[in-house]
């Protein structure tokens, strides 16, 4: 699950998927792309996520 | 006593600091769809009564959510807003914490499907569907899950 910090700017409000040795294998905007792009590369394990951008507001679980 | 024992790091999944400066790091768990190469980052939140995730990985989970009939519907809101979201029972695997040997636990759930998602993180685990199958201990860093020998483990 370990991205490495220095990249995390770049890639605010991307879903980025990150391999383990904690670069970006792939990214994009939207999930669907980022899932195209995926699909249509070898297999490879990864961790998806998205980088929340700078400004977004905490998320605390209220339900 | 569990047959083993897993420890996940709380992690900082990059959201904006606190005035103070610190960081954001939050009790997560990594999962995919049974055999899948994709992992999940998925929060575990104790103080939700139902486990949701973002609607776009029910496809990889074998779930069309447009033609599927759910389970049921429930009236939920994540992140300030409410919604209705279908529940699905679906097929997961917890995946081993990084640094220990690659193990999966396979399970199914009851699982809302959120759509318009747009947290940091994809699946939010609650009372039922993760509380109600996993021994869990949260503290300030690490989430405990212990893990008993009758649960099958795979990988």
């Amino acid at each position: 699950m370990f991205m490495d910090p220095t990249l995390v700017e770049r890639y605010r409000n991307h879903w980025v998927a990150v391999g383990d040795d904690g670069t970006v294998v792939a990214h994009d905007l939207s999930f669907e792309k980022l899932d195209e792009l995926l699909s249509a590369m070898a297999p490879v394990h990864v961790v998806i996520r998205r980088i929340p951008a700078a400004n977004e507001p905490l998320f605390v679980g209220v339900w | 006593m569990p047959d083993r024992t897993w420890r996940y790091e709380h992690l900082d999944l990059n959201e904006a600091s606190l005035p103070d400066g610190s960081a954001i790091r939050r009790p997560v768990v990594a999962v995919g769809a049974p055999g899948s190469v994709r992992d999940y980052i998925a929060v575990v939140d104790s103080g939700s009564p139902v486990s949701v995730a973002d609607s776009r990985i029910f496809a990889s989970l074998g779930i069309n959510i447009e033609s599927d009939a759910p389970l049921f519907e429930v009236s939920v809101g994540v992140g300030g807003a409410y919604t209705t979201v279908p529940v699905f029972v679906v097929e997961l695997e917890l995946r081993s914490p990084p640094g220990q040997p690659s193990e999966t636990v396979t399970w199914r759930l009851h699982l809302g499907a959120r759509r318009a998602w747009r947290l940091p993180f994809t699946v939010l685990f609650g009372q039922r569907g993760w509380f109600d199958r996993f021994a869990t201990t949260i503290d300030a860093t690490t989430t405990t899950v212990e893990l008993f020998a009758r649960e099958p483990a795979a990988g």
